[in-house]
Order: structure tokens, then sequence, then C-alpha cells
């Protein structure tokens, strides 16, 4: 019989995904309920994931921070 | 967003220094305009405030306006007797609240201990949020408390609201005025007439629609809106509305002679005669190019349109205190069309002169409609969206597009005119900015035309380069300040901003809520003409380059070649930078990297029948978010997550038979 599971559906790229999947390890794999393998479906290329919905403004903002992390910052320059 | 963390959080940092909390409304925050209005009320003295209670409307209003919390509060105590209320009515607002608190210290039944209203709220979270929306009840006069271990006496209670401990000694009861008002409004025994009076037989030829009425109130506001943009051509608005934006701090006036203020000018154009209209637009433009926006207006513009309202009316609420003006029937009147029905005739027979002379006034901001010689008005949605903060009308983003619609706008209109300029006594009816436009340009044209080039420039004319850095010739505060939003800006010249574009920049202005096409789409609209030329000689070498190549391709293949009109289309004229254009659509993707939806994951179907019967439901209902055939999974949206499994289980029973 089917089964329904309460969570936050997540669709992001593989990249992003690793980036989740690192953060779970962190957190003791609370945050991702189950990790669904999309690769075959329809030749899309997005990852998807289901999470618990308390840590998506937590996952965001570590997304952010993380991916801010690798952006080069030019410097202010004085005119 | 919460209001009421919001509201709280304000008051807690205003608890040194509760004299100042007059001054919070000058901020440039919208948690303190939504909050404002309860603020306004919690200062005013009060038996100010027991004559507002006593209007039913005022109540209803104000109970709406409340944090979630402090309405769960009220509504426990609403209908809770505790002594023998019989002498509520006209006469409780002549005693002070010392003598109702003696009085209501000899009753016999004492009303629920603070301690026992806490129980109500679960954990350290919710004992923090119950005794600050506590202070705010006890601030508005809502709550009493009576019994206070520590200085109990009324008269330190402004100090103890604000301290920062939480007193959790002391009864708590309804203000009784404010109970009998709100009780009336909800049992709907409404006595002094206070929700209106339905006007039922106005004739159908006078009657106003729903959308004529929403037309009308964005035209009224819009007008004000664009006035304080500075949109060049636009009407201003009624010279009260000037008034109050230059009382507000919104505008400011920067004429060089006193006596062009509008407070002189008014004077003199009182009595316009429909004749006299172009005298009279001439001394509007004078008037005009004397007012300018501040930062704060400019915070304000990019409001959503309650916090615009309301922050207005709290400027013209401080307006009339100054001028003597009674507060409290300007706020029951503001209330009281606050919860009149939207599309509905009201009539205004009861009204005492200084309602009327409201009604007039606030037509002004396009809250209500009247037409002259009329004893009825409707409100419009603006008024009845007062009270409730989940309707917006205007975003930010929406107010980004009004700003380059009217600069597009404002383009073709001089392209025209400047292509037929025989034409030009046809425009004589348009705006006066544009007639001085003309004007100046007919004097030009005898020179040469590219003088009329310049005019654009004053507009603030926009160069970027590929690395990101941006030069604009804008002098006016207001494009510099439109710039600021997603421009860092360096230095700023005498009739040039340097800025650069940075991730920042625009991460900054996507959060606001502007989008990068906005961003694109104003930075093409306000682009330097030599941009513009430099992106038509690109254009024309890379249509003439590829139409060399295809002839060349085809003396090869042998071919005569057709016409190229049709291969124009395929380049289009690219003004900006490409670079610039991509990287700033690439920094708003970044920001939504993720993409979620809340609900639930359907999976381990046994059969393929099963799976797909129920997401073809899913599918008809639109409530599918992600499925995977494969493996037999799919998400639903929470929202119709109860329909799904109704389905389900009707689906299941239907295979049992």
């Amino acid at each position: 019989m089917a089964r329904a599971t309460k969570g936050t559906l997540i669709k992001c790229d593989p990249s992003i995904k690793q980036l989740i999947l690192k953060l779970n390890v962190e957190s003791n794999n609370n945050i991702i309920l189950q990790n669904i393998d999309n690769s075959y479906n329809n030749n899309e290329q997005e990852s998807i994931l289901l999470i618990d919905g308390v840590y998506l403004d937590f996952l965001k903002m570590e997304l952010d921070r993380l991916l801010s992390k690798n952006i080069y910052e030019e410097e202010e320059e004085n005119l | 967003m919460s209001v009421s963390v919001d509201q709280t959080i304000s008051i807690v940092n205003d608890a040194d220094d509760s004299v100042s909390q007059n001054e919070g409304e000058n901020q440039n925050n919208e948690a303190m305009f939504k909050t404002s209005i309860l603020k306004y009320i919690s200062s005013l003295p009060s038996m100010v405030k027991l004559r507002l209670y006593s209007q039913s409307s005022t109540t209803l209003s104000i109970f709406r306006l409340l944090p979630s919390l402090g309405k769960f509060l009220i509504m426990g105590l609403l209908f809770q007797d505790f002594e023998e209320e019989e002498n509520v009515d006209e006469d409780d607002m002549d005693l002070d609240e010392d003598d109702q608190e003696r009085s209501k210290h000899n009753k016999q039944q004492t009303p629920p201990l603070v301690k026992d209203l806490q129980k109500w709220v679960v954990g350290q979270a919710g004992y923090l949020e119950f005794y600050k929306t506590l202070r705010t009840l006890e601030n508005l006069d809502i709550f009493i408390i009576s019994d206070r271990s520590a200085s109990s006496s009324i008269s330190s209670k402004n100090i103890n609201i604000f301290s920062n401990k939480a007193d959790e000694s002391g009864n708590v009861k309804l203000n009784p005025i404010f109970q009998t008002a709100l009780r009336e409004s909800i049992v709907a025994g409404d006595v002094h007439n206070s929700f209106g009076s339905l006007r039922k037989d106005i004739p159908i030829t006078e009657q106003v629609t729903i959308d004529e009425l929403d037309t009308y109130a964005a035209e009224k506001w819009e007008t004000i809106l664009h006035f304080m943009v500075g949109t060049p051509g636009m009407k201003a608005p009624d010279d009260t509305v000037l008034k109050l934006l230059i009382h507000g701090e919104f505008m400011m006036e920067v004429g060089t002679e006193s006596d062009n203020s509008i407070f002189t000018q008014r004077r003199n154009n009182n009595n316009i005669d429909a004749e006299e209209e172009e005298d009279a637009n001439d001394k509007q433009f004078q008037r005009v190019a004397e007012l300018k926006i501040t930062n704060h207006g400019f915070q304000f513009l990019l409001q959503e349109i309650n916090v615009q309202i309301w922050s207005l009316l709290l400027q013209y609420l401080k307006m009339s205190e100054f001028l003597k003006i009674d507060i409290v029937v300007i706020l029951n009147f503001l209330f009281m069309i606050s919860s009149l029905e939207f599309g509905k005739a009201y009539s205004t027979e009861k009204m005492n002169k200084l309602e009327l002379f409201l009604l007039k006034e606030f037509a002004n901001y396009g809250l209500l409609l009247k037409k002259p010689n009329k004893d009825w008005f409707y409100p419009t949605r603006m008024a009845t969206i007062l009270t409730s903060d989940a309707i917006s009308i205007r975003t930010s983003s929406a107010a980004m597009n009004n700003v380059i619609d009217t600069a597009k706008m404002n383009k073709n209109f001089f392209d025209k005119a400047h292509k037929k300029h025989n034409t030009k006594k046809k425009i004589t009816e348009a705006n006066e900015f544009a007639k001085r436009q003309l004007i100046e340009k007919d004097s030009a044209l005898s020179n040469v035309n590219v003088t009329t080039f310049s005019q654009d420039l004053v507009n603030g004319a926009v160069i970027i380069e590929t690395n990101f850095k941006l030069y604009s010739y804008a002098n006016s505060p207001l494009q510099i300040a439109i710039l600021s939003l997603f421009v860092h800006l360096k230095s700023r010249f005498n009739n040039m901003v340097l800025g650069q574009i940075t991730r920042d920049s625009i991460r900054r202005a996507l959060r606001n809520g502007i989008t990068a096409e906005q961003i694109l789409a104003y930075l093409e609209t306000h682009a330097h003409p030599q941009m513009v030329k430099l992106a038509e000689e690109q254009l024309e070498k890379k249509i003439g380059f590829d139409n060399m190549k295809k002839r060349q391709m085809d003396i090869e293949s042998g071919k005569i070649s057709g016409n190229n009109s049709e291969q124009d289309s395929m380049f289009k004229l690219q003004i900006l930078p490409p670079t610039v254009v991509d990287q700033i659509k690439l920094w708003q993707i970044e920001l939504d990297r993720v993409i979620s939806a809340d609900g639930y994951l359907y999976s381990e179907f046994s059969t393929m029948k099963e799976y797909s019967d129920l997401v073809k439901y899913c599918q008809d209902i639109g409530a599918l978010v992600w499925k995977n055939d494969r493996r037999k999974l799919f998400f639903v949206e929470k929202e119709s997550n109860d329909q799904v499994i109704e389905y389900a289980k009707r689906l299941i029973s239907r295979n049992n038979q």
C-alpha cells in the first residue's frame, strides 16, 4: 500500500545536492528524509531531495554562505 | 511577516527612552510604519483614548490591528464579567482613570491574575511574547492591570511598562469602555451608527462600479506617488496633500525665494476658473519645481500601499494635532471608513461639519469618492484595506515598473516630438513640463538638432562599461536614489555620479524585490545616446559582416542572393554590454539555487495502476509538484493533500468491491 511522507521537496542542480549532502552529514543526518535518485527521469538534470521543512531556512542560509566563499570580490579601489 | 514580532521588538528597544517613541515614525523602517498607528494611539492621553474607544468601529479596527496573541487575550476576556457594569456609558468618559481604578477596587469579584493568563502560553518564547503583548495592550489602555505588588499605583504605570523585567503581579481586566464597544461591534448591537449609514436609494445612473472606484483610487494615489517621484508632466496633487508631504518630510522645498513657498502660492491660487487653467498650470509648475523628494520620501515610495497610506495618515494626524483639530474625530472617522463595505454607498446626512471636511480631505488621497453636491460617498478599496495587513496592491517591484514605464513613455514622447515638430501644437493640452521642453526645443531647433539630445541627458543618461563601471549624468536626488538601489555608488560630481555594479549591490536590490529584468530595463531606457550609437554601429557592422559572409557563401554555391532585409531581425540591438546583462541575470539565478515546496511524498505503490490513477487525479486538481513514473514516486502540495487522501480512500474501497 502507498505511503505518504510529510516534508519539503527540493529541486536543485547536482552540485548543490552535494553541498546539501555535506551539510546533512554535519548535522547528524537530520536534514534529509529521503534522497531520491532522479536520474533517467525524462532526461532531467535536476536533483530531487525530500528534507525536513524545519531546516529549509537554515539550508538556504548555509548554501548562500558556502557559495559566497567561492566568489572573487573586487577590492575597493581608490579613485 | 509577523506583525506581532516586529512590534514587540520595537517596544523593547524603546524601553530605555520611552520619551522618544514618537520620533520612531521618522525611521525608515517598514516595521515602524506598520505598528506606528498603535504606537501613536498609545501615546495619546488616556482621556483621549477613552473617547476613542467609545466608538464600536474604532475598537474593532484597533482589535484587527493588534498582534494575534493580543487578539487572543482580548477574546478570552471579552465576555467575562467580573463585576456589575451598569454605568458604562458616556458618563464613564468623564471619570479619569484613577477614579475608575478606585471604583473597581471596591468591587467584590476579582479579575484573573496575570499569572493565570500566562498559563495560556507555552515555553520561554511564549512567555516573552506574552509579556510584550501585555505591555502593548496596557499601553493602549485596553488592559487595566490592578493590584500590582511593587509600585502598583497607576501614576507610575508608564515607568513599569517600559522596564524590561516582566511584572508578573496584578489582575487583568479589559477597559470597560473598550469592552462594551467591542462587544457591541461583534454582537452587532451597534447603537451609535458608528459603522456608517448605508444608502440604497442611489439612482442607477449615479452608481459607481467597483472598477470605477479602483481606477479612481489608483489615480488619486498614483498622482501623489508620481508627484513625489517627480515624473514630468504629472498633475500635482491637491495643495493639502502637498502640505502634508512637506510636513511629513517626504518632500522638501528647495525654492530660493521664500515668497514662492506653496503656502503663499496657495492663497493666490484659491480662485481659479477653468479658463485660467493654463495660467494655473504655470503657477503649479513653479511650485512643482520647488519640491524635492527626501530620502525618507523615497523609502516611503518603495513601501507597500497600506503602509504608505498609514504613514501618510499618521502625518496627517500629527499635523492636525499641530493645527489643534480634534484627533478623536479624525481617528474615529478613519476607523469608521475603514470598516465600511467596499462598493457600497454611504450617507453623509448625519455627519457634522468637521466630518464633512474630513470627507473632502480624504477624498484627495483616494480613500473615498464623493461627488460634489451629493449627500453620499463611496469608500474605496484603499480605505477598506486600512485595518487589514493581508492585501497589498502595490509592491516595490511594481514601483520600479512604474518608473520604467514612465521613462519609456517620456522617451517615446520626446522622440516623437523631435521628429514631427510641425505637429507640436497638438500636444499643447499635454503637461506644462513638456511644454517647457518644447519651448526650449523651439528655440534650439533653429540651431542644431543635436542640442535636443542634451535634453534627454538631463534625465540621467547612464553609461555602463564592460568592467561593470557605471557613469550616470544624473543630477536629481531621485535618479541617484534609484541608481543606489542596485549600484554601489562611489563618488558624486557636479553633473554625474560614478558607481560600480557589484554582486552585493545587485543582490541587495534583488532581495528588495526588484528583478534583474527591471534593473536591465531601467539601464536600457536610461542608456546614454552614445551607448545607443555605439550599439547601432556594432549592429550595422554585424549585419554587414553577416551579409558579406552570406554573399561569399552564395557565390561559392553559385546562387544569387535575394533580399537581406529579413536577416536584419536576426540581430538585436544590444545597448548594454552582454557581459553585464548576463552577469546580472546569473546573480539573480544564483539567489534561488534551490526550489522548494512543502507537502507530502507518496511512495511504495504496489502496482503501476494504483500509482497512475492517483497521479492522474493529482494532475487534474493541479496539486502535483513532481513525479517520477519509473520509481512510482510523486509529490503533492500541502494544501491539497487531504483531498488526495480522500480520493485514494475512495479508490481503495472501489477496488475492494
